[in-house]
């Protein structure tokens, strides 16, 4: 900012405060926007080992994409993010469980990729509110 | 400058203030939230919830580790035990006098003990259609392995000589601790083509496990959990506000979706399928549960089998034993076993002495008769048939609620 003359000071501090209530209003603006838009709990966590990598927001993704994720090993999986769903169209381990599990939408049932160590959770609450799932 | 510097302070301010009032996104705190965990372990995801002390779950999945440690058929005591049998059988054909397989008995640690005597337990009731002594033909197909292969009829046939209750001597001591003798007996000592007699617990360690943990977070006080060891639901008390716990069962054909649900406490639900492991040769998908009398993957005409049982040990072997008996011969033990108008506990008393939230109502016969039949050791099934139709045991009549399919009560 500017330093102050004599004139200058009261002009500096009216500027910072419209500045402040504009940036007050604008970050208000945007987080109204973000809580309509984003519809409760359709984010999409990928853990590997307990530990979260990566997250999406399925609700907001409009055109789908891709991404691979790699360990240590060299070992890679790669998913397939569109609005709403998501799944795992490849990957390098042996059995292909992950993969075969397709789309997942919502939060009743993780994709799991047992030699890679690799979930993907949706963070919703599972249709009819089930707690847990026998499979 | 003084006052510009003032000036920023407040505009900072005023923007911090505006971001944490946006922040407060909707997946905010709700403050009856379960502390969760989830990680890897036999082969499989675990998954423990608990309304109660967060410390508790790292507890847990010690305890996980611990189980999985010695009951595991390749790592750990059990594999110790396999091998060291085989081991000794071998040497004996080599005419080393070192090791008698006559006495080749094994001291077993608690856990193992307890695993094996509940294992013993569901082979005897199901006339050994479970059998842990099926070890040496699951190495032969290899499953979980990178290289799983199909053995011919005749390495079967003389594998199955390895396979039944009879090769096992088992005892269990006061503390818990056991002692397991093999009986190879005279003829397959001598058979020198044939490994050694050998066990696998896999089809009974994740309910052992999921037990196991189930008594100690109840020893710790804890009154509200679920936990899902790989598919196997136990469910601990109620929820916090008395609610029962609601239980999904997979669609054997799409895991990702369920066939229905029904509300639970203190419960075991078991699913056991021929979609949960397999491997496919030659355009033929063969899974893991194998019949102990052909040693080949069961064919009974279920895609799946769903038990509900107090006890989770019981429950992951009965839905095992079920899965290779069929529809006709399990509804035979069912119905031998079915505790429904026995009121070995007082009802009003029994039900007010667990201190669970759902008081009977009268006019919930169909919950009151299914809490019966379990509370007397009794047990309720799901079968998912080959073609696709559901049919549950009648105490689930009002109890199982069918998401998209039709269900038929069997008698």
């Amino acid at each position: 900012m500017k330093t102050a003359d004599k004139t200058g000071k009261t002009y500096i501090s009216t500027r910072a405060w419209i500045v402040g209530i504009a940036v007050f209003f604008a970050v208000c603006v945007v987080g109204t926007v973000l809580l309509l838009v984003q519809k409760p709990g359709t984010v999409a966590n990928v853990y590997r080992d307990n530990e979260c990598i990566y997250s999406v927001d399925l609700s907001l993704v409009t055109e789908g994409f891709e991404k691979t994720f790699t360990d240590e090993n060299g070992h890679s999986n790669t998913i397939r993010v569109e609005n709403g769903r998501i799944r795992m169209i490849a990957a390098d381990c042996p059995d292909k469980v992950c993969v075969d599990t397709g789309w997942i939408g919502n939060g009743a049932v993780p994709i799991v990729c047992l030699p890679h160590h690799l979930v993907i959770r949706i963070e919703k609450q599972p249709q009819n509110d089930i707690d847990s799932v026998a499979r | 400058m003084k006052k510009a510097k003032k000036t920023i302070k407040t505009v900072v301010a005023m923007a911090l203030a505006a971001a944490l009032l946006a922040g407060c996104g909707p997946r905010g705190t709700h403050s009856e939230k379960p502390a969760s965990a989830s990680f890897f372990a036999m082969d499989t995801i675990m998954e423990i919830s608990l309304y109660g002390d967060a410390e508790l779950l790292s507890k847990a999945q010690a305890k996980v580790r611990e189980l999985e440690s010695v009951l595991s058929a390749t790592s750990g005591e059990v594999a110790r035990i396999n091998k060291a049998n085989d081991h000794g059988q071998r040497e004996n054909r080599e005419n080393v006098n070192d090791v008698n397989p006559a006495e080749l008995a094994f001291g077993l640690s608690f856990d193992v003990a307890g695993a094996i005597e509940s294992a013993l337990w569901v082979n005897e009731f199901s006339g050994g259609l479970f059998d842990i002594t099926i070890y040496p033909i699951m190495q032969l197909y290899g499953f979980g392995t990178d290289a799983p292969k199909v053995p011919s009829d005749a390495e079967l046939g003389e594998y199955l000589k390895l396979v039944g209750g009879r090769h096992l001597n088992f005892n269990r001591n006061f503390d818990g601790t056991g002692r397991l003798l093999f009986l190879p007996g005279p003829d397959l000592i001598r058979n020198t083509e044939l490994p050694g007699i050998g066990i696998d617990l896999g089809g009974i360690a994740k309910g052992y496990t999921g037990e196991r943990l189930a008594d100690m977070l109840a020893l710790e006080g804890v009154t509200s959990a679920i936990l899902n060891l790989g598919g196997n639901v136990q469910a601990i008390g109620t929820k916090p506000d008395g609610s029962l716990w609601r239980v999904g069962v997979a669609d054997p054909d799409d895991t990702s979706k369920q066939i229905g649900y029904l509300d639970v406490k203190d419960c075991a639900v078991v699913t056991s399928g021929s979609y949960q492991r397999f491997f496919e040769k030659d355009g033929v998908r063969y899974h893991h549960i194998l019949d102990p009398r052909t040693g080949k993957p069961a064919n009974s005409g279920l895609k799946s089998v769903t038990v509900i049982h107090r006890n989770g040990t019981l429950c992951d072997g009965l839905s095992t034993a079920f899965f290779v008996a069929g529809l006709e011969k399990t509804m035979e033990l069912y119905r031998a076993n079915t505790h429904y108008d026995e009121l070995r506990f007082g009802q009003g008393e029994e039900r007010e002495g667990r201190g669970s939230g759902t008081a009977a109502n009268p006019e919930d016969s169909g919950r009151q008769r299914f809490e019966n039949n379990l509370l007397g050791g009794g047990f309720e099934i799901i079968f998912v048939l080959e073609d696709g139709s559901v049919k549950v045991t009648k105490g689930l009549k009002d109890i199982f609620v069918p998401i998209g399919v039709k269900v038929e009560v069997v008698e």
